[in-house]
């Protein structure tokens, strides 16, 4: 019989794609990648944040940008500020404008998930928005089916078992399609919702992307970005293991005996 | 109506074309129903998974992190205070943990 | 204090551990370092078309592994009080935890429900 710790060795030596999380998991240290920053590292971050924010306006203020905001009226005025509302803010009163599909090609889908419905709403309404004032024709903000999921626990710890509360969770789902729009725009729009994100709301992203046939070729040229490899037969721990085993002598004297 | 009847492939025919699918796009056949344990090599590996149950909070700082960052405010855990609070209490009422034997 | 475990691992830093907590940990990080002897071995077992006596071998040396390696001792555990009766899968709690903490509003999401 095969020694059992020697088989453990052989494992772990052989990289493959399957079991490439199994030997590390444990090993790492949680220090090393917490996603949390200390006091120090946090008003480091926030130096460099100002300084770029800084740089960023001063470029700004090079170029000349007119500002010649459309009205609705001249006359009327903001109560607050005195001055005429523009009509990009007034119109944040009403549902969002859209613009119509043209080819009808279905470029980037935005799911949004969450258990409060009306941070849904004001995160898919900002997401319609920034795209009407892109040009990047979308749906509307469509709803999805809301799940509800109910548990019951019991309420005592041991008697009076009979006793139960019942606590429910509701988990509502929006999504929206964007058409027809440049890959370029696409990226730009959804870093601008990335950047004004609403706490509560899970975004999920899928793009849709049409590449030239000689694509394949491309990513082969590109040597810096290491691709997830596909389930492949070969690299599969598990019949290479397989392999191994048959090959090994305990295995080998009754392989060659007629079934 | 049987000169249609005689159109109609074979079941031999048939399966040969199947064969042929399945050859051209990865499929397997197996028409007899052998068990070959082919759902053992199918299945995704579950261990990596399973080992993270127990989970490593990477988001949020936890009490010992504050108190490493600020040592200068002397914080207290309340939680563990309560903890030696109650060791204390036991021992006092001949209720505490029974003491090591020595080898 | 000598390890207790045949093999030295990580102990869970951020959820309650009690001795069964960490036992269930070790049971955890065997079987997925055994994984895939465990399943090549079950794979040479069940394939009728090897011989058998191939296959009674492969089904000899699967039980001849510590039964810390196989998957049926591994139990889901709460990860707040280290119970492992009840536990609600979701929130990997156990039903006291889970009602206590819902009913402080602790769960994002979570509401008595009443109708």
């Amino acid at each position: 019989m095969v020694g059992f710790s020697m088989i453990v060795r052989r494992q772990m030596a052989r990289p493959s794609m399957r079991s490439f999380m199994t030997s590390s998991i444990w090993n790492q240290k949680s220090e090393t990648n917490v996603n949390f920053k200390s006091p120090e590292e946090y008003i480091e971050q926030q130096k460099i944040n100002r300084i770029e924010e800084q740089q960023y306006r001063q470029t700004l203020l090079g170029e000349k940008f007119e500002y010649n905001p459309k009205y609705l009226s001249e006359t009327k005025t903001d109560a607050i500020s005195g001055r005429p509302i523009p009509i990009n803010v007034e119109l944040l009163k009403y549902k969002p404008l859209r613009l119509e599909p043209t080819e009808g090609n279905e470029i980037a889908t935005i799911k949004l998930q969450g258990y409060d419905e009306n941070s849904l709403i004001r995160a898919g309404e900002f997401a319609l928005r920034a795209a009407f004032y892109l040009g990047i024709p979308t749906s509307p903000l469509n709803t999805l089916k809301t799940e509800k999921r109910l548990y019951t626990v019991i309420k005592s710890p041991f008697a009076q078992a009979k006793t139960k509360q019942n606590f429910h969770r509701t988990t509502f789902k929006k999504s929206l399609i964007a058409y027809d729009a440049d890959p370029e725009v696409i990226d730009l729009w959804l870093s601008y919702i990335n950047k004004y994100k609403i706490e509560g709301v899970q975004y999920a992203a899928s793009i849709t992307t049409t590449e030239t046939l000689e694509f394949s070729k491309q990513l082969e040229n590109l040597k810096e970005i290491e691709f997830p490899q596909a389930y492949d037969e070969m690299n599969d721990p598990i019949a290479n293991k397989v392999k191994d085993l048959l090959k090994s002598d305990t295995f080998k004297k009754y392989l060659n005996e007629s079934k | 109506m049987s000169s249609v009847l005689k159109k109609v492939p074979t079941q031999e025919r048939l399966n040969q074309a199947r064969q042929l699918a399945a050859a051209i796009f990865g499929h397997p056949w197996n028409p007899e129903c052998k068990r070959l344990g082919t759902n053992i090599l199918r299945a995704e590996l579950k261990g990596p998974e399973l080992v993270k149950y127990y989970g490593v909070n990477e988001d949020i700082p936890t009490f010992k992190d504050f108190k490493k960052w600020f040592p200068e405010l002397k914080l207290v855990d309340p939680r563990e205070t309560y903890r030696l609070h109650m060791i204390q209490d036991r021992k006092k009422r001949n209720k505490g943990a029974p003491k090591k034997k020595k080898a | 204090m000598p390890f207790r475990f045949p093999f030295r691992f990580d102990i869970p830093e951020h959820s309650y551990v009690s001795a069964r907590v960490l036992r269930d940990q070790f049971k955890r990080i065997q079987y997925s370092e055994h994984e895939v002897t465990r399943n090549a071995l079950r794979y040479i077992a069940r394939n009728t078309e090897l011989p058998p006596r191939a296959r009674l071998e492969a089904q000899l040396q699967l039980t001849a592994m510590p039964k810390y390696t196989s998957f049926n001792q591994i139990r889901n555990r709460c990860v707040a009080s280290g119970n492992s009766k009840s536990v609600i899968s979701d929130f990997k709690l156990n039903r006291t935890v889970f009602r206590d903490r819902a009913r402080a509003g602790l769960i994002p999401g979570v509401k008595v429900a009443s109708w």
